[in-house]
């Protein structure tokens, strides 16, 4: 990315986009607002929410139930916007389904009740199935650009490492053995693995052992071809066409939590493209002396909130900064209402690649820094 | 209310509401206000956070993790040293798989041995955010499905035993006045009641704009006009948002005022708001039924 990016120009470019950050920021808004800049600029774009909440279809203002199957957003734009959420079981049942061997081993996962309750319960299959969902997109021949909205919640970059842990998870020896009876067994398992198994099976109780055990052998051969899989989304993460974003608001709990994520990515080796500002306190101008009283109390009130926004927002900026100095900053101002319609979705996207910032139309034009 | 009377419904409160509306405040703020209503609390958070911790007399910290509370459990029963090895490369992976759910049922379980302890008059719960508050709730429920005899499932029928008394436990939800996290809420509060069967509280509702004065917007201009225009659809986007609350559940509310202040100071402003609205809840309010 060269140093002259711009929010457009990212747009323009990567493959995939990631947006982060904590709860009541914004950023399902963000997300399909940079959805609508690529599609702007030509680009065929599918948002993709990981949070089951139906936000994005609230936010885009949608009427119809968004699963897994994209629906198209009808946009003026010469590109295309999408719009897509995770079904975690539709998209696990489509997965064995493509790495499966044979129609009967098939049904045997997609029937055993292990699978049934693991795949719509555990959170970490969550994470992997959200990896592997981007991954079936970003390889769809109707999209150039995937963006995915995660979860508003600290876990939200799980999904990075998830493919990871389950290639791990897939190669420890212990479930190898579980996985292939005929070539070990779970009577034959080694010496040093009895005692574990006893004591899962104290703790678990046999039944739940068992059943896990009947869903790890149904996946007999199907494991590699996970894993390679699994693989091949951690390093399309990692890769040069991707770009996260991070999404603050300027409340001192919103920025702590958005240096939590900054300082995460960074941690896992993944450079942070774009910094968001969204839901800023407008600019007033502050407190007007010569005006009715009331006034005055309410223009003096919005220049405090300002000024407490742009105390925490700055040093965020300064310690992002640090660590990624190549990142590109925009923001937006605090809207009355929620966005609920595709007409501010659009409004929101202007605000964000405007390259003087009109306030949100509701403070005095100022250029973006 | 009388504030004692209020905390003390049950001796667990769990407070929970979707990221960003300042739950992890209201629930320290909630803690400080029962500290000062002259209780022994015991505030206890499960998100990692390392936030502000008011030492105030009366009131002690906890941090409890579902990964701390399953290799605890291991230990406990016999996977100590194994697990301790083979952590890293995926034993705990496989028993979490095995029983999903198993870790947040730990957790869980050791809320429920203190709440069956005497080191406290209210233990009060910062929980994860809502969508995985609900899963952590749901734990029991979803693992009594999968394992049928053993200690877990004695543990799962224990927990959800709890879960069910009101006496000894109540869900406390939070949300900021705007029409999406509102609706969240109120969804959340059905699942709870219908799918979970625990009781709540009253609601709290964070973050309230102070009142307008009454200004004629149509003798400002400028920027004083944008102000007052602006300020005035926020208030009313709010007020609309609470009314929306009201009818769709039938539960009391308790408001919490915008606060400039951080940290410490954020917290005993919460506490102070808190407590007021407390002592306005008529004696007989709360429940949904």
């Amino acid at each position: 990315m060269s140093d002259n990016a711009t929010i457009s120009s990212i747009c323009s470019t990567a493959n995939i986009v990631v947006t982060c950050g904590t709860g009541g920021v914004g950023k399902t808004s963000v997300a399909a607002a940079l959805g609508l800049v690529a599609a702007r600029n030509g680009r065929r774009v599918v948002v993709v929410t990981i949070d089951p909440a139906r936000r994005l279809a609230d936010a885009i203002g949608i009427d119809t139930t968004v699963g897994n199957t994209p629906v198209r957003v009808p946009v003026e734009a010469s590109g295309q916007l999408w719009v897509s959420m995770l079904d975690v079981q539709a998209t696990f049942d489509a997965l064995v389904r493509e790495t499966s061997p044979s129609k009967e081993r098939t049904e045997a996962v997609l029937n055993n009740s292990f699978y049934k309750s693991m795949s719509r319960s555990l959170s970490g299959t969550r994470d992997y199935m959200a990896a592997e969902r981007l991954y079936e997109l970003h390889n769809d021949p109707r999209f150039d650009m995937v963006i995915v909205d995660t979860p508003p919640s600290r876990s939200a970059l799980d999904f990075l490492e998830s493919p990871e842990r389950l290639a791990r998870f897939l190669q420890h020896p212990l479930v190898k053995l579980l996985i292939a009876p005929s070539r070990g067994g779970f009577k034959l398992a080694s010496a040093a693995m009895q005692p574990v198994l006893k004591a899962i099976s104290t703790v678990v109780g046999s039944d739940a052992l068992q059943g896990a055990v009947t869903f790890l052998q149904a996946f007999d051969g199907m494991e590699e071809e996970f894993g390679r899989r699994a693989l091949a989304v951690a390093d399309l993460l990692r890769g040069p066409h991707t770009a996260f974003a991070v999404v603050c608001s300027p409340s001192p709990d919103a920025v702590s939590e958005a240096d939590y994520f900054v300082k995460e990515l960074f941690r896992l080796g993944v450079p942070m493209r774009m910094a968001v500002v969204n839901r800023m306190v407008p600019d007033f101008g502050g407190p007007d002396e010569g005006a009715i009283p009331g006034v005055t109390r309410l223009l003096q009130r919005l220049h405090d909130e300002r000024e407490r926004a742009l105390t925490s927002v700055g040093p965020w900026k300064e310690r992002t900064t640090n660590l990624f100095p190549q990142a590109v900053w925009t923001g937006a101002n605090e809207r009355p209402t929620d966005i609920h319609d595709i007409q501010g979705i659009g409004a929101l996207a202007d605000e964000l690649t405007a390259e003087v910032w009109d306030g949100g139309g509701w403070a005095d034009t100022q250029p973006r820094q | 209310m009388d504030p004692r009377h209020f905390f003390t419904k049950s001796r667990l409160l769990i407070v929970a509401g979707k990221g960003g509306v300042g739950k992890s405040a209201v629930s320290m703020g909630l803690a400080v206000a029962a500290a000062r209503s002259g209780l022994r609390v015991l505030h206890v958070e499960l998100d990692g956070k390392t936030g502000v911790k008011p030492q105030v007399e009366g009131l002690s910290h906890l941090s409890l993790s579902p990964g701390s509370a399953l290799t605890e459990y291991l230990s406990s029963h016999g996977l100590g040293l194994i697990s301790r090895r083979l952590e890293k490369s995926g034993v705990i992976d496989l028993v979490a798989s095995t029983a999903p759910g198993i870790d947040d049922l730990l957790v869980l379980g050791k809320l429920k041995s203190l709440e069956r302890g005497d080191s406290a008059d209210v233990i009060i719960v910062d929980a994860p955010a809502s969508g995985q508050a609900i899963d952590l709730l749901r734990s029991p429920t979803q693992l009594k499905r999968a394992v049928t005899a053993g200690p877990i499932r004695q543990q799962a029928d224990e927990v959800l035993a709890m879960l069910a008394d009101g006496s000894r436990c109540r869900v406390m939800l939070v949300t900021t006045p705007a029409y999406t996290p509102v609706s969240e809420l109120a969804e959340s509060a059905y699942t709870l009641e219908d799918d979970i069967g625990v009781s709540l509280t009253p609601v709290v509702l964070n973050g309230i704009a102070p009142p307008m004065d009454n200004i004629d917007i149509a003798s400002v201009s400028g920027r004083a006009h944008s102000a007052v225009s602006y300020a005035t659809q926020v208030r009313a986007a709010q007020l609309d948002a609470m009314a929306q609350l009201s009818s769709q559940l039938p539960l009391a509310q308790l408001h919490v005022g915008f606060h400039l202040s951080a940290g410490e100071a954020l917290i005993e402003d919460i506490a102070v708001d808190l407590l007021d609205a407390i002592g306005e809840i008529a004696e007989k309010s709360g429940g949904m039924s």
